[in-house]
């Protein structure tokens, strides 16, 4: 054996590591070699139904889509937080935030760019931003799942202040208010209460013995498995549940009464990245997701969403949008006040 | 040769290893700078993980010595079988398997809390201690056993003779699992509960502000040290034997009771498996077209970890081999033991903080996950090297030829199967991992692990068990070929 071929073993390792290191590393903002053919979505949708939109774009229109999605336990919150952190050198040219609220706050720091899709025109215009710096398409709903096994129907609660009820103390969950919607839904609270009440009413859901739940999925599974008797959650995780027969049934919090509070409607967001690496690409993606197409695919799917164009029919499991009554919130609003309800979360709980 | 010559001989033969080590301990280093510029710490969640983490190694420990023991003094049926199910759970993170088991039919997921997640885990890193107490009883000395088995009662010569014979082993098992628990972060998420890596992930995600991340990360990091520093003696003790050559205990036919202990783990992987398969009866037809679909994301987690491996394995047998003799090197080991023992989130945050300085460079998850392993393959090829007959060194240096190829023609095929298994363990590990591919994947990367918990939040239940079943096939390939490669590269070399 010659002296050269000792060298095998060292040139491997090197060939090797060399390999392994061109595999994802890069300058931020890089692009893989058909850079106009891709687009970077981070996305915050539970992966099971934004692949529906993604396949759909996909076939139509030859683009490949580069998803980045959130973990259960981080909705939200972590791509929000990873966009800003990459805001001199944007990676994403589009983000499809499943929480209205935390991608709202994103326009306050300078990070969406203004597009008006002209496939939104049908969307009422509550639902998106004037000049175009965010556009809300099909949304969801807060429900109540409870079990049906440990609690029957006329015992079910009927709203979300029924939690502080002490018949219900230890045996309720929600998710971390930190992430994904249930942020939304404490910090709507904060908005339409005020900060007082709201606080109060989180301290009160604190001593009644909450029981803080990973994600909305995790509340879902603790319901359907009797660990607790009722929870409140997104619409689709509720769904779900139902789909695979659990013992659940599903409950809309304050439809009852003249004041009734509401239950809050969550569109999903749609929003271009400012300095996107591939706008014009993002623009097209976004005409897509903001579309009836799109609101139909998800409407059908088991995300059981609420399409925001009035002439596509909505998810059939559930009530219509219009006999139900919707919390009314300005989302911008909502959104300004997530650092307060962060705050008064971690302060309540811990968090 | 003065003693001046011999220590710069010394500390040049040591110089690669060290180098290697600082590389790989830069991300964790960035940390620790920042942490001091901050000086900031939070202790906060530190109690009630430590509280989590002992008592599931005190479980774990049980159970695993107690099975350990039983193998290890024993003739079982089906033996080397029953070590390769059991050693299997160690393949996947507990939550894997936990979630396999919420998959039957019999309502085993409703439990919830520290306690009930420090019996689960204490379960599934059971075979952490066993493998250690397995290698502790090859080294008893047979005759002293022997004549422990004639004069005295059972319980007498667990107490007196196997326990103490075996306690290093014992020791060592409870404190290596407690430093894994402490970087496990899906478990008490599933279970309700707060850790200091729970804290970690969720406030890193909140605010992707490392600086925000230090003051969790730096308690944690040195409890893992303080461990990690109680447990190498202990551990090397085992994996270090003072003694060659010794059969170990003879293996006596075992009781149908005490036989049945052995079943514990293989059973705990066969319930979590049936738990997937159950999933997904009824789904076959779509779940064909969807397992397709995968394929690619398959192949790259394969890959991947089996790269990252031979990468681990290559650097640490280049950078360990010249420093093979010199005793100035266990303790280099012992700080690569420690950096395996940093738990993964952190090490990527690591990254993602040296990356952050450098303004703007992603690092691939492959990085990450050679910087945390290349410690625990130095300590494969130390354990792999001390258990060689010195005498054979020795002739292979009479041979005239170059350090190189003697290395390459003697050295290393002797070593292989060692290596080999070290890689395998490696690659384990990546294939498992979470954490990292959630942190720096770049937008379209996919990893099985990472895709079977994302779906895992709605997918039908049929799609997840796919998924999982896809997890354990790959795991099968991974640790196949990282186990492989080693083997058919190194030992080519004998012809």
């Amino acid at each position: 054996m010659s002296e050269r071929s000792c060298l095998t073993f060292p040139m491997i390792v090197l060939a090797l590591g060399m390999v392994l290191g061109a595999t994802g590393c890069g300058r931020a903002g890089s692009q893989p070699g058909k850079a106009e053919q891709s687009v970077v979505v981070y996305c915050s949708a539970d992966k099971e139904f934004a692949e529906l939109i993604f396949k759909a774009y996909e076939a139509k229109s030859g683009v490949t889509v580069r998803p980045l999605y959130d973990t259960e336990e981080t909705k939200t919150a972590g791509l929000t937080a990873r966009l800003v952190a990459e805001k001199a050198r944007p990676k994403a040219d589009v983000f499809w935030s499943s929480d209205t609220s935390r991608a709202v706050a994103l326009v306050g720091q300078d990070l969406a760019a203004s597009y008006v899709s002209p496939a939104a025109e049908g969307i009422p215009a509550r639902y998106k931003d004037p000049s175009g710096r965010w556009t809300g398409f099909g949304a969801r709903i807060r429900v109540i799942l409870y079990n049906t096994a440990r609690v029957t129907a006329a015992d079910a609660p009927r709203s979300i202040a029924d939690f502080i009820n002490p018949r219900w103390k230890g045996r309720f969950a929600i998710a971390n208010p930190h992430f994904g919607t249930t942020s939304f839904q404490m910090a709507a609270l904060f908005s339409k209460w005020g900060d007082a009440k709201a606080a109060a009413f989180l301290q009160q859901l604190k001593e009644n013995g909450a029981v803080i739940a990973a994600g909305n999925a995790d509340v879902k599974d603790r319901v359907a498995d009797g660990r607790v008797d009722a929870g409140i959650l997104d619409e689709d995780d509720a769904v779900v549940a139902v789909r695979d027969k659990k013992p659940v049934a599903i409950a809309i919090p304050d439809q009852e009464g003249a004041d009734a509070l509401g239950t809050p409607l969550m569109p999903n967001v749609a929003m271009l990245i400012q300095g996107a690496p591939n706008r014009e690409q993002g623009q097209r993606f976004i005409d897509f997701l903001v579309s009836k197409e799109a609101e139909r695919i998800l409407a059908e799917s088991d995300a059981a969403q609420y399409p925001l164009h009035a002439d596509v029919a909505g998810p059939t499991l559930l009530p219509p949008l219009n006999r139900i009554r919707v919390m009314e919130v300005d989302y911008v609003d909502v959104a300004r006040r997530l650092s307060l309800m962060d705050d008064a979360v971690k302060s309540v709980f811990g968090l | 040769m003065n003693s001046v010559d011999g220590r710069r001989r010394h500390l040049a033969r040591i110089l690669p290893f060290g180098i290697l080590l600082a590389a790989a301990a830069s991300p964790i280093a960035a940390l620790l700078t920042r942490g001091a510029a901050l000086g900031q710490i939070d202790l906060s969640s530190i109690p009630g993980t430590l509280a989590f983490a002992l008592s599931a190694a005190a479980v774990s420990a049980t159970i695993g010595s107690a099975v350990g023991a039983v193998i290890g003094t024993v003739d079982v049926m089906a033996r080397r079988l029953t070590i390769v199910m059991s050693v299997t759970l160690m393949a996947a993170p507990p939550a894997f398997w936990w979630i396999g088991l919420t998959r039957l039919p019999f309502g085993i997921g409703s439990l919830s809390g520290p306690a009930s997640a420090a019996l689960v885990t204490g379960v599934t890193l059971a075979p952490v201690t066993l493998l250690l107490v397995l290698a502790a009883s090859r080294e008893i000395p047979a005759t002293a056993y022997e004549a422990a088995r004639l004069f005295l009662k059972p319980r007498r010569r667990i107490v007196a003779v196997l326990f103490p014979l075996l306690r290093p082993a014992v020791l060592a098992g409870f404190l290596l699992t407690a430093i894994l628990l402490l970087g496990e972060s899906e478990i008490p998420f599933l279970f309700g509960f707060r850790t200091s890596m729970t804290d970690i992930i969720t406030r890193f995600s909140r605010t992707f502000d490392v600086a925000e991340t230090v003051p969790l990360v730096l308690p944690l990091i040195g409890t893992v040290c303080a461990l990690g520093l109680a447990m190498w003696k202990p551990l090397f003790t085992v994996l270090f034997p003072q003694s060659a050559g010794e059969r170990g205990v003879i293996l006596r036919p075992a009781s149908r009771p005490i036989a049945l202990i052995t079943a514990l783990l293989p059973v705990v992987v066969l319930l979590s498996l049936a738990g997937y398969a159950w999933a997904t009866a009824g789904g076959q037809q779509a779940l064909t077209r969807r397992v397709a679909t995968w394929l690619p994301t398959a192949a790259i987690s394969v890959t991947e970890p089996v790269l990252s491996a031979m990468v681990s394995v290559g650097l640490a047998v280049l950078a360990v081999y010249p420093a093979r003799r010199v005793p100035a090197a266990r303790p280099l080991v012992v700080a690569g033991l420690l950096l395996f023992c940093v738990p993964a989130g952190i090490v990527a945050i690591g990254w993602i903080a040296l990356a952050q300085h450098v303004s703007g460079f992603s690092v691939a998850p492959g990085i990450a996950y050679v910087s945390r392993t290349v410690g625990l393959c130095a300590l494969g090829f130390a354990i792999a090297y001390s258990r060689l007959p010195r005498t054979l060194d020795d002739a292979a240096r009479l041979v005239p030829m170059s350090p190189l190829r003697r290395a390459w023609l003697f050295g290393l095929p002797l070593l292989a199967p060692s290596l080999a298994a070290t890689a395998a363990l490696a690659a384990a590990t990546m294939l498992a991992d979470r954490d990292v591919a959630s942190l720096l994947l770049p937008p379209g990367g996919s990893r099985l692990m990472l895709n079977l918990y994302l779906l895992s939040a709605n997918a039908p239940t049929a799609v997840v068990g796919a998924a999982a079943l896809l997890v354990v096939a790959a795991g099968v390939v991974v640790v196949a070929l990282a186990g492989g490669l080693p083997l058919i590269l190194l030992t080519r070399s004998r012809g």
